[in-house]
């Protein structure tokens, strides 16, 4: 593993594996309620590094949904630095962190965050409008991506029209439209039944196996046991599992 | 360079996005036009009447030249402390002066003479009273007559005094005079005791609209001219002149020329006569401003329905950002960059209000076309006012559409993306 110096944003060196992907470092966050300020992620220390799937585990209020905000680019922190594939996060601009969470990362969430009014289709195209890829090449390339999750025959329906694990088979191939490097899946089965659980991780699990670096995150200690390591979330501090 | 063709074509994408989400909710979409409806509908039909009455106003003008001007004696500026000298206070080699020492801003001039006793003509054993004046060849340009035939009446005509005449078409008509003949030449009309030969015949002037209106007086249907000298003759009298009309050099210049020429006629008579002049200046002007009050009083009409069209754009626009408040944080998790947000609503109040703009100018172009059954007046559609309100529907999309889209690309991706 060869070691690089990256410049972080208080300007110390920080140490980062070049296959390291993601490195949480001492962050914390923390939300003002009324008067009161809670504290939700205490000095967290994180890493994902390439070909690996890690699972995060919690009660809920833990805070992993807030870690995963953070790792995902969507939500800013208090203190501490989030290195994202060699870049220092808290210095990218607002259009920069739109274009890598457009090009280098993928979302999958517990309540799927699919767009109603567009087609399935429309909702796999979309990151790759913001891409800025023409209409036939786009639409091409979605078609492709749901005959992967099986749901070639599903192309005009709109996402009321489909089951939950379909539904959330078309989430994973919106958010691998793109080819992203990582794969962030917040509770990705939490509203699904059993035989659609095992279905989307077993896609997970050969997404790993074909190189993606996947965030797994999961109250259900079944699942997490299946990612190669994994954390574990209690009261906004956090440890590696064994 | 690449980027840019990709920027472009993110453009595209968005814009036909925009497109999906009004076809969505058709009804609000649909409600929310009404307002620009109305508002571009008055926009182009304000145009339209604007340019239309304009044009109606000033073909009429335009019979008289738009540039013409009258000199006559002011009888009723007699003062009573000063002896009253009789005739008309021009003479002919006044007119010939001014003709050959013309102002700048005097173009050229023409007598008119009125026969002191003659008022209707003989032709064919027919009499006619007919209203007749005596001009010179200049007048015919002057006062914009056009022919229907033959030809008017030469310089060299009016020196030599031949009795060449013009007549108006309904005259001729009355006289039963052949219009389709080529040749008037053998056709002798007897004015007073001279026979005059028939040259030519001028078509009517319609000045219906100015006539209704009692702003001028409709010109005689029944009208011929002749040579001023022949007429001056009939009155046995060479010098005396009715009045003048002139043509000045331009419509600003007209004032200026009158008072040149009635400075010249005061001076020359050493104060004896006082003089009228009267130009369309003061015609025009007038149309001008009530077609600019008809104008304001329209365009306030129309700003109002438009400032309440836009804000009902923006309301809906705002509702609708806060029903999409987690598809917009969907949206920005998968890679759309603030401005992708903001383009977003803004194309879409856009695309209402250029939408509302096209329905306004349906709308606005079918009222136009009713307005001939319900007033006795023809009012084309203005191309420019449908341009102007197009142009004007997609400003109002921008600026109402603009806040709304402001808040949403304000919106933070984790907290829209938590919204219920």
């Amino acid at each position: 593993m060869r070691m690089d110096s990256v410049m972080s944003s208080t300007g110390e060196y920080s140490v980062v594996a070049d296959d390291q992907l993601l490195s949480l470092h001492n962050l914390c966050k923390s939300y003002c309620l009324g008067s009161n300020e809670i504290a939700v992620l205490k000095s967290i220390d994180f890493a994902l590094y390439q070909h690996e799937m890690v699972s995060v585990v919690g009660s809920s209020g833990s805070g992993k949904s807030t870690l995963l905000g953070i790792a995902g680019l969507l939500d800013d922190f208090d203190s501490g630095t989030s290195i994202f594939d060699g870049e220092t996060v808290t210095s990218l601009s607002s259009n920069r962190k739109a274009e890598i969470r457009n090009s280098k990362i993928g979302f999958v969430f517990q309540s799927f965050n699919l767009i109603d009014r567009a087609t399935t289709l429309l909702n796999v195209e979309i990151p790759l409008i913001y891409a800025g890829i023409g209409k036939k090449e786009r639409t091409k390339r979605a078609r492709e991506a749901l005959m992967q999750v099986g749901l070639g025959d599903r192309l005009a329906h709109y996402p009321n029209q489909l089951s939950g694990g379909q539904k959330q088979r078309v989430a994973i191939a919106r958010a691998l439209i793109n080819q992203p490097k990582i794969l962030l899946a917040d509770e990705p089965t939490g509203s699904l039944d059993s035989s659609s659980t095992s279905d989307i991780m077993q896609i997970l699990s050969s997404l790993r196996d074909q190189g993606m670096a996947i965030i797994l995150v999961t109250h259900d200690q079944n699942l997490a046991r299946r990612a190669d390591r994994g954390y574990i979330m209690e009261d906004g501090y956090i440890e590696q599992a064994n | 360079m690449n980027k840019r063709i990709n920027n472009t074509i993110r453009l595209i994408s968005i814009f036909f996005e925009a497109k999906t989400a009004l076809l969505e909710n058709r009804t609000r979409t649909a409600l929310s036009l009404l307002g620009i409806t109305i508002g571009i509908a008055s926009v182009s039909i304000v145009f339209s009447v604007n340019d239309s009455g304009r044009a109606l106003i000033f073909k009429e003008l335009e019979t008289f030249g738009l540039k013409s001007i009258w000199i006559s004696r002011n009888i009723s500026q007699i003062s009573t402390d000063q002896p009253f000298y009789p005739g008309t206070g021009i003479a002919t080699e006044d007119y010939l002066y001014l003709k050959n020492n013309r102002p700048k801003s005097l173009r050229v001039m023409s007598p008119v003479v009125t026969p002191r006793t003659v008022n209707s003509v003989v032709y064919n054993g027919k009499r006619l009273n007919i209203s007749i004046v005596g001009v010179d060849s200049s007048f015919f340009t002057i006062n914009n007559e056009s022919l229907l035939k033959g030809r008017f009446f030469s310089a060299d005509e009016v020196q030599r005094r031949d009795c060449s005449v013009v007549l108006s078409e309904k005259a001729a008509d009355l006289l039963h005079i052949d219009i389709s003949n080529d040749t008037h030449r053998d056709d002798y009309i007897l004015v007073g005791d001279k026979f005059c030969s028939l040259v030519g015949i001028v078509s009517k002037k319609n000045r219906d609209f100015l006539s209704s209106i009692n702003a001028v007086k409709n010109e005689p249907d029944l009208r011929l001219m002749a040579p001023y000298t022949v007429i001056q003759e009939l009155n046995g009298d060479s010098s005396a002149i009715g009045h003048m009309q002139g043509e000045a050099s331009s419509i600003a210049l007209s004032n200026d020329a009158l008072h040149r020429v009635i400075d010249y006629l005061t001076a020359k008579y050493q104060g004896k006569y006082a003089y009228r002049g009267e130009s369309l200046k003061s015609y025009i002007d007038t149309a001008n401003n009530i077609l600019k009050g008809v104008s304001v009083m329209g365009v306030t009409a129309a700003a109002i329905s438009l400032l309440v069209g836009g804000l009902a754009i923006m309301n809906i626009m705002l509702i609708s950002v806060v029903e999409r408040t987690k598809e917009i944080g969907i949206r920005m998790a998968i890679g759309a960059r603030k401005t992708d947000i903001l383009l977003q609503f803004i194309f879409e109040a856009v695309l209402i209000s250029l939408l509302s703009g096209i329905f306004g100018e349906l709308l606005g172009i079918a009222l136009i076309k009713l307005i001939p059954y319900i007033f006795a007046v023809e009012i084309e559609v203005s191309v420019v006012g449908l341009v102007v309100s197009l142009l004007c529907s997609v400003f109002i999309g921008l600026i109402s559409g603009l806040y709304p889209a402001i808040r949403a690309s304000n919106l933070t991706p984790i907290e829209a993306l938590r919204y219920e």
